[in-house]
Parts: structure tokens; C-alpha cells; sequence
């Protein structure tokens, strides 16, 4: 999973007036919370976490945040549980981190990439996608960024299931080992209209 | 153009708009789209003649979604006639758009002819629309 880091300081202005005041200073407000520790209130610099935003790109990536306070600095690993953008403006607003520990494991949902093209669909085959997305637990670093699947060798009426997928051997993948990912089936052709009934007609 | 199939109510109340669209405001299938940044009601005209309009700029090749749908029905009195004697029979169909609803997106083309296409289709609407891309918007 990728791993990227982000500097954040602890916030102790609460409330609407005092977020748009953060707002208008380039600053984000944000929280963070988890199972094992308090809620803290945090604020971020806008234009840095909207950058490693958009890199990130809605992938998985365990975010290590540095938290700096007046006792001094510490470091937490946090997933980034939810983001809330202005629809006018698309800029952020706030950010939801939640605390994980490294060496507990976790259920993600890690994205299928199917390679290439069936060799199925170039005999007039059509190929149906089930899954774009399979749930996966193990430890974060473990989680892999996505699972690439090669379908060049798919013909028709094949089909590659769960328990084909490749999966690291130090994860669980929590699917159901013959759910279907990815077949090729006989495309449907819709019967050619009669014209001799249509003159008759 | 777009109308719906079946109605259960042929007239509707007016209503307003206001506040924003907190749903449908982000790109959920291609890889540009025309953002509305003002509200207002977008009829089904409107609709198809943006629709052509982006048709017509990318030639061929890519593909272009609707988010939109005119599903609220406007009523018109006809001409030179006395006011009262109840509300107007049905004229047309628009769909009210909040500010941040995302109209069209389309995906499959360049990005300068992406952008001159939906900014044209903007120029069709009566209200003002902004272009964004998926790899600048969170």
C-alpha cells in the first residue's frame, strides 16, 4: 500500500466561525480519531494535502501524519476515512483521518485490473466483468495497491474465479473462492428482422 | 428530447432553488465535465441542443454522459386569455439544477477539444458553468 506523509498541527478553535477563519488562512480542519486513542482536532496547510490528495487518487495509502503540538511532535498511521469538498468551489473543507495500528490486520477493498484483451472476444465473444473490486484482509503495509489479472488466454465460455486471483501469501482474501471475476460468453445476437413479413405487412 | 415515460402528477408546484448540490457534484464516469456554478432550470431543449453541441465539437470518438434529467413539468397558459380558470396545461420539461451538479461528462478525447466542447455546450445554458478534469478535482 502506498505510504505517504503529512505534517498537521493540533487545532484548539472549534465551531463554524473559527473554521472559516481557518478556511480563509489556507488551513484545513481535520480530526482523527480510532478505536484506542482520543479524538484530536488538527488543522492542515490546504494547497500541500490537496496536492498529496490528488496524487493519492482515491487509492488505499496509510497516511503518516505528524502531529505537532505544544508538548512536541509525535507520529500516528491513519487511513484517510473521509474528505468534504465545496461542489462549487471543489476545494477541500475538512478531512476525517482514522488511527490503525501497522501490525493489526484490516479488511480493505483493493481494486482488480484486468490485462489485455480476451482472446475470447476476438472469435465474436463478449466479455462480462463481475468484480472490480475484492475485500482483502491482512496487516496495511501488506495490502497490495491493486491485483492485475492477464485475460489474453480467456476463450470462449472461460472464466477466472476468486481462487485464481494472485494474492501475497501473507493476506486473506475474504471473497468467495468460485465467485466469477471476469468470463467470456457467447454474445447474444438479436435475430435479423424477417423482411418477407414486413412486405406482406 | 428527454421527457419521462410515466408521471403519477401531470402539474407540479413551482418550487425553489436553493442551497447546493450536494449530490451528483462530483465526476463519477469520464474524465471531463461541465460543472453548473449558479442555479437554475435547465429544459429539455437546452439539454439536447448542449448534447448536439458537444456531439458536434468532438466529431467522433470518445464518449459523453448525461447527468441531467428533465423530470419536473412546466405548465403555460395559452395565449390572449384571461387570467384565473385554474393552472395552464403542461408545456415543457426541465430539470432544476443547484449550483456544483455536474451536467455532462465525456472522456475518450484531447483535453483542449474536451474543453472546447463543453465550454461551448456552457454557452447554450442559461446559467453560468465552469469545465473541471478528474486529475485536477478532488
Amino acid at each position: 500500500m502506498i505510504q505517504v506523509d503529512v505534517t498537521a498541527t493540533v487545532r484548539t478553535n472549534f465551531g463554524k466561525g473559527a473554521a472559516r477563519s481557518l478556511r480563509r488562512a489556507g488551513q484545513t480542519p481535520a480530526i482523527i480519531y480510532g478505536p484506542k486513542s482520543d479524538t484530536l482536532a488538527l488543522t492542515l496547510d490546504t494547497k500541500i494535502f490537496t496536492k498529496t490528495l490528488l496524487d493519492l487518487h482515491r487509492r488505499n495509502a496509510v497516511v503518516g501524519l505528524d502531529i505537532k503540538s505544544d508538548g512536541g511532535e509525535e507520529k500516528r498511521h491513519v487511513l484517510i476515512k473521509e474528505i468534504q469538498v465545496d461542489p462549487i468551489l471543489d476545494t477541500l473543507k475538512h478531512a476525517d483521518f482514522y488511527e490503525i495500528s501497522l501490525d493489526t490486520p484490516s479488511v480493505f477493498k483493493v481494486p482488480v485490473k484486468y490485462k489485455g484483451k480476451a482472446a475470447g472476444v476476438d472469435l465474436g465473444g463478449e466479455l462480462i466483468t463481475t468484480l472490480t473490486e475484492v475485500s482483502i484482509k491482512g496487516n496495511p503495509l501488506d495490502i497490495p495497491d491493486s491485483i492485475e489479472v492477464d485475460i489474453k488466454s480467456l476463450n470462449i465460455n472461460d472464466a477466472i474465479v476468486c481462487k485464481d486471483l494472485n494474492i501475497p501469501d501473507n493476506v486473506t482474501l475474504l471473497e468467495d473462492q468460485d465467485q466469477v471475476c471476469v468470463s467470456v460468453v457467447v454474445a447474444h445476437v438479436l435475430p435479423e428482422s424477417d423482411d418477407s413479413e414486413e412486405e406482406v405487412e | 428530447m428527454l421527457s419521462p415515460k410515466k408521471v403519477k402528477h401531470r402539474k407540479q408546484m413551482k418550487g425553489r432553488m436553493k442551497g447546493k448540490a450536494l449530490r451528483g457534484s462530483s465526476i463519477s464516469f469520464g474524465d471531463y465535465a461541465l460543472k453548473a456554478t449558479q442555479c437554475g432550470k435547465m429544459t429539455a431543449q437546452q439539454i439536447e441542443a448542449a448534447r448536439i453541441t458537444i456531439s458536434r465539437t468532438v466529431k467522433r470518438g470518445g464518449k459523453m454522459w448525461i447527468r441531467v434529467f428533465p423530470d419536473k413539468p412546466v405548465t403555460k397558459k395559452p395565449a390572449e386569455t384571461r387570467m384565473g380558470k385554474g393552472k395552464g396545461s403542461p408545456d415543457s420539461w426541465v430539470a432544476p439544477i443547484k449550483p456544483g451538479r455536474i451536467l455532462y461528462e465525456i472522456t475518450g478525447v484531447e483535453e483542449s477539444l474536451a474543453i472546447k466542447a463543453l465550454t461551448l455546450a456552457g454557452n447554450k445554458l442559461p446559467f453560468q458553468t465552469k469545465v473541471i478534469t478528474k486529475s485536477t478535482t478532488l
